[in-house]
């Protein structure tokens, strides 16, 4: 629905907003996305892994094999103290721009 | 989940990404696609549609790739690791050696990573190697420049030294007619010449110098084969005649002609007299003295005719041949032993008992002190040996921890021989990079060690780090590698897989190298206890000659060497008189307070006859008559040099002027008054040489003398040679054109060398004064190598001690940590500490017993070898190796302190705990 560029945009203040209250691996994330989009915004898993690649290389994620009682070995991520400070900026810049287009578009959320 | 892994390590190139950080990139990637299939499988998807869902999730493997490279560069391996991959498949396709070269280069890297790890752990290890093989190096490079390298000539095997010597051994220079009677007999020399050294002073350009030059042969220049750089050699009618010619050496022709390209033809004067220069020889060509191998030849001039003494009993010159081919230096002493034997029954008198010594050259200059470098070089090698022993107990217990990964590397196929080869490697790693530590030391050494070694130590100045010693560096290293290696990877390559995994880290890993380190710490112990003993043994010798009574008094004298010689000093009056004159002048300057000369200074004896006692019947064989060293003297020599007067009186002025009836006084030693007259009063007997002693007296009766005083004995042939018997004779019985000057100070000797030049300079500036020294200079001189044998088996025995005792402390630390538990449960089970200690204490006092005992008997086995080389002293002497053993037991016990008492501070709470 979104175009790709649209999508790269906004696809690590999606990841860190996921992962701010909780631990998650890869595919619990990409799910998440999907489903609190209601289906608009899905990601492959060769868009998702890079930006989770990318992330843990800037030291704003942590991730850590974890083996679950009658699950199978998954990759968790958790949010860093520096990942807290990225996110906390991010989100200000999105409520900054989407305000900004709004008063030059009119649109505004309800 | 396996079969997704496969699916993606198939498909994602990462061969250039950390190994680690891949395995992580394929387990995500594979477990995300497995959960995408599960979540289709559980939507109603078939399994092939589940299944085609997954795979949709990454079409294109190589861009996903590409974007976590430039997403977390991190990931990506180090451009040398990458490039040695590369370089692995090119070599695994090259073939069997390939393959080989290719898991030597995945071992020595594997090593790296593995010791990156541990870095305390190899610093330690290179240190210790690079300390041991350093050592071995430098007393290598010493062992090739001294000893090795071969003499600078072509096939220099083949020159050899001949010696008159007697039934009953010994060496010493030839007679004229012997000489030529060896040359027109023998069948086993293609070239044989005479080769007389001979001081001479120059006097033609600049200062008169006194040089060390050599009468000889012309064929002397066939036997040694090398060719004149300039000009020719002597030429037989030249040797015939005994023309005024000479040749130079190369370092004579630069320092003091100044390389001049026309010295061919120049005018040179020797000994006052005119001589032509006819050639100059290669920079290379460099001869020694038979007798002095650090004193180098400096020119060659032919035999006059009157050093071609007529008596075959006149033994004065050394003879160098050159082998035929094929004739051995044995095949060649036999043929001399006929040659031999057929002048003793022509010649009866005079070579009756005379037999012919044939030595190789190289043997004669430098075979004493090749055995000397050997034995610092064996020493040295225990050294490297001890070091061994401690990196292999620390391999020993770094390869125990191990055990697991060995295991699975067995159980994933590698045969036993490869994975030795793998901690070899590592073995050889740390081997090589210690070898190259060495080098560097052995490096910044040489310089020190040239200085250290004392002036006559021939050819120290060409000990230098070259190619040969490098390779010697890396060869030593790898049997370091071998012997300190191959110990610890068998027994860690050892039982079956199961077992290892096992017990790997546990208990009895543990144990089993703890008794491997106890081992090589007994061992340690044994062979420091070699070097031990050695170096107490040579230290004991030195210290002897140290304290020795030389007979004489070494301090506050000075000696010099004065030469009278040209046609000005011809007549023997006017040379007695020179000195005479040159004695009053120098006993008048301040601060002198004796003055004499002697034809040769004490240790630096030669000048010796056969002496006939007045009353007594002269033997038929000529070599039973006693051999009585001869000294001329001039002036108060005796008190200048402090010799104690013990009976009788000093020679007066009377004695040392010859009088009209011919007869003089003469001063003798202790032992010849002894050999002599056994209980005896010598004051008064008559004694006088069997054959005249210069040239001069031919046909002329030898004068009686009579004794007048009796001295004390001093060392001709140096100080650890017993006195022989001596004789002080007036300056006229055998006026030499060389005396040396003595002279007692109240002050500094050396502050009075330039008034003693000047006084000589003002009587005659033609008159060359050389080898000027204090006899406390004369004396450590002679006790120099002794010194430096002393000081080097002394400093190894040092290292020795310290690495065993490093030895002993680390062995018993790892039993300590690894009985840790066991000690703890003990104390809580009511041992007290005192007895934990002792416990320790007593394993430390068993190793130690363990090794000295083993050591006692190597101690004596090298001590035997090296005999030879102690003053005084017996090789087995008791005192002397209980001394040693003691020393370490107290000292090893004393190394197992510190972890006894760490012992002793366990826990017993914690132990219990853990049970």
């Amino acid at each position: 629905m979104f175009s790709a560029e649209l999508k790269k945009g906004s696809v690590e203040l999606l990841v860190l907003s996921l992962l701010q209250h909780e631990r998650r691996h890869g595919y619990e994330i990409g799910k998440l996305v999907e489903q609190r989009s209601g289906g608009s915004l899905k990601f492959r898993v060769s868009s998702l892994y890079p930006v989770l690649a990318r992330m843990e290389e800037q030291g704003w994620i942590c991730g850590r094999w974890v083996e679950k009682q009658g699950d199978r070995r998954r990759r968790y991520y958790r949010l860093t103290r520096e990942g807290e400070r990225a996110l906390a900026l991010k989100q200000e810049t999105w409520r900054a721009y989407t305000l900004a287009v709004g008063q030059v578009t009119g649109i505004s959320h309800a | 989940m396996r079969e997704w892994r496969r699916y993606v390590r198939d498909r994602l190139p990462v061969s250039d990404i950390k190994a680690q950080r891949a395995l992580d990139l394929v387990d995500e990637l594979a477990s995300q696609l497995e959960d995408v299939y599960r979540t289709e499988l559980s939507h109603g998807a078939s399994e092939r549609e589940a299944d085609a869902k997954a795979r949709a999730h990454i079409e294109d493997w190589d861009r996903l790739a590409a974007e976590i490279r430039l997403a977390a560069p991190s990931l990506r391996r180090p451009s040398a690791s990458r490039w040695a991959d590369r370089a692995d498949e090119r070599a695994r396709s090259a073939g069997r050696w390939g393959a080989w070269l290719a898991d030597l280069g995945m071992d020595v890297r594997y090593s790296l990573r593995a010791l990156r790890r541990k870095p305390t752990f190899a610093v330690v290890v290179v240190l210790l190697v690079g300390l041991g093989v350093g050592v071995n190096t430098a007393v290598f490079s010493a062992l090739k420049a001294i000893y090795l390298e071969p003499l600078p000539f072509p096939e220099p095997q083949a020159v050899a030294v001949l010696w008159e010597t007697t039934t009953r051994g010994g060496r010493g220079p030839v007679s004229w007619p012997n000489y030529r009677d060896w040359k027109a007999q023998n069948r086993s020399f293609e070239h044989m010449g005479l080769m007389s050294e001979v001081g001479v002073t120059l006097s033609d350009s600049g200062a008169a110098e006194a040089v060390l030059g050599a009468w000889v042969t012309s064929s002397v220049f066939d036997v040694f084969g090398v060719r004149p750089a300039l000009g020719r050699t002597i030429t037989p009618d030249e040797d015939s005649t005994s023309a005024r010619v000479a040749v130079l050496s190369h370092e004579l022709w630069a320092t003091r002609y100044g390389a001049d390209p026309l010295v061919v033809g120049r005018q040179i004067r020797i000994n006052g007299d005119s001589y032509d220069v006819v050639g100059v020889m290669p920079e290379r060509f460099v001869v020694s003295s038979v007798w002095r191998a650090s004193s180098r030849i400096r020119l060659w001039v032919p035999f006059p005719a009157g050093a071609r003494e007529p008596q075959r009993d006149s033994r004065s010159h050394p003879v160098v041949a050159r082998l035929r081919d094929g004739v051995t230096l044995e095949g060649a002493a036999a043929d001399m032993e006929r040659v031999a034997r057929n002048l003793a029954a022509a010649y009866p008198e005079t070579n009756r008992t005379q037999r012919v010594r044939v030595q190789s050259l190289h043997a004669a200059l430098f075979g004493d002190l090749g055995t000397l470098v050997s034995l610092v070089f064996a020493a040295a090698g225990l050294v490297l040996l001890i070091a061994c022993g401690n990196v292999a107990g620390l391999l020993v217990v770094r390869f125990s921890g191990r055990r697991a990964e060995i295991a699975v590397r067995s159980a994933l196929g590698a045969g036993r021989g490869r994975v030795m080869r793998m901690l070899l490697a590592e073995s050889g790693l740390l081997a090589l990079v210690g070898g190259a530590v060495a080098v560097l030391l052995a490096l910044g050494g040489l310089g020190a060690l040239r200085g250290l070694l004392p002036a006559w130590v021939p050819r120290a100045a060409d000990i230098r780090a070259d190619g040969s010693v490098l390779l010697f560096a890396v060869a030593i290293s790898f049997l370091t590698a071998i012997v300190f290696g191959l110990a610890p990877a068998l027994g860690a390559t050892r039982g079956s897989q199961t077992e290892a995994l096992k017990e790997a880290g546990g208990e009895r890993a543990g144990l089993r190298a703890g008794g491997a380190r106890q081992v090589f710490a007994v061992a340690q112990i044994a062979l420091t206890l070699v070097l031990a003993h050695l170096a107490c043994l040579q230290a004991g010798s030195y210290l002897l000659l140290r304290g020795m009574d030389l007979g004489f008094d070494a301090e506050n004298t000075l000696t010099a060497a004065v030469t009278l010689r040209g046609s000005a000093y011809r007549d023997a009056d006017r040379r007695q008189a020179f000195f005479h004159e040159l004695l009053a002048r120098l006993e008048a300057l301040p601060g002198v307070t004796h003055a004499g000369a002697v034809s040769g200074l004490p240790f630096e004896g030669g000048n010796n006859g056969r002496f006939v006692v007045e009353g007594r019947a002269i033997p038929s064989d000529p070599n039973d008559l006693p051999l009585v060293e001869r000294k001329s003297v001039v002036g108060d020599y005796l008190r200048a040099m402090g010799i104690r007067l013990l009976a009788g009186r000093m020679l007066t002025a009377a004695d040392t002027f010859r009088n009209a009836s011919g007869a003089g006084g003469a001063i003798i030693n202790e032992r010849m008054a002894q050999q002599l007259w056994p209980g005896e009063v010598a004051l008064g007997k008559r004694f006088r040489p069997n054959s005249p002693e210069s040239v001069t007296e031919v046909g002329a009766a030898p004068e009686w003398l009579t004794v007048v005083g009796v001295v004390a004995d001093v060392r001709q042939w140096g100080m650890e040679q017993p006195a022989i018997a001596e004789s002080y004779r007036p300056y006229m019985i055998a006026p030499q054109q060389r005396m040396f000057v003595a002279l007692r100070t109240a002050v500094e000797p050396t502050s009075i060398v330039a008034a003693v030049r000047r006084e000589v300079g003002e009587m005659d500036r033609g008159v060359a004064v050389s080898a000027v020294r204090t006899m406390q200079e004369v004396v450590a001189s002679e006790l120099s190598w002794r010194k430096l044998l002393t000081s080097l088996v002394g400093l190894f025995a040092a290292l020795a001690l310290i690495l065993a005792v490093a030895g002993v402390y680390g062995s018993l630390s790892y039993f300590v940590a690894q009985r840790a538990h066991e000690l703890g449960v003990r104390m809580a089970l009511g041992a007290r500490r005192g007895q934990v200690l002792l416990l320790v204490m007593g394993r430390g006092a068993k190793l130690a017993l363990w090794g000295v005992a083993l050591g006692t008997g190597g101690a004596l086995a090298a001590s035997q070898v090296t005999r030879g080389f102690l003053y005084g002293l017996r090789p087995a002497d008791p005192w002397f190796i209980g001394g040693v053993a003691t020393l370490l037991l107290v000292t090893a016990v004393s190394a197992a302190l510190v972890p006894a008492r760490r012992a002793t501070k366990v826990d017993p709470a914690l132990a219990l705990r853990a049970e």
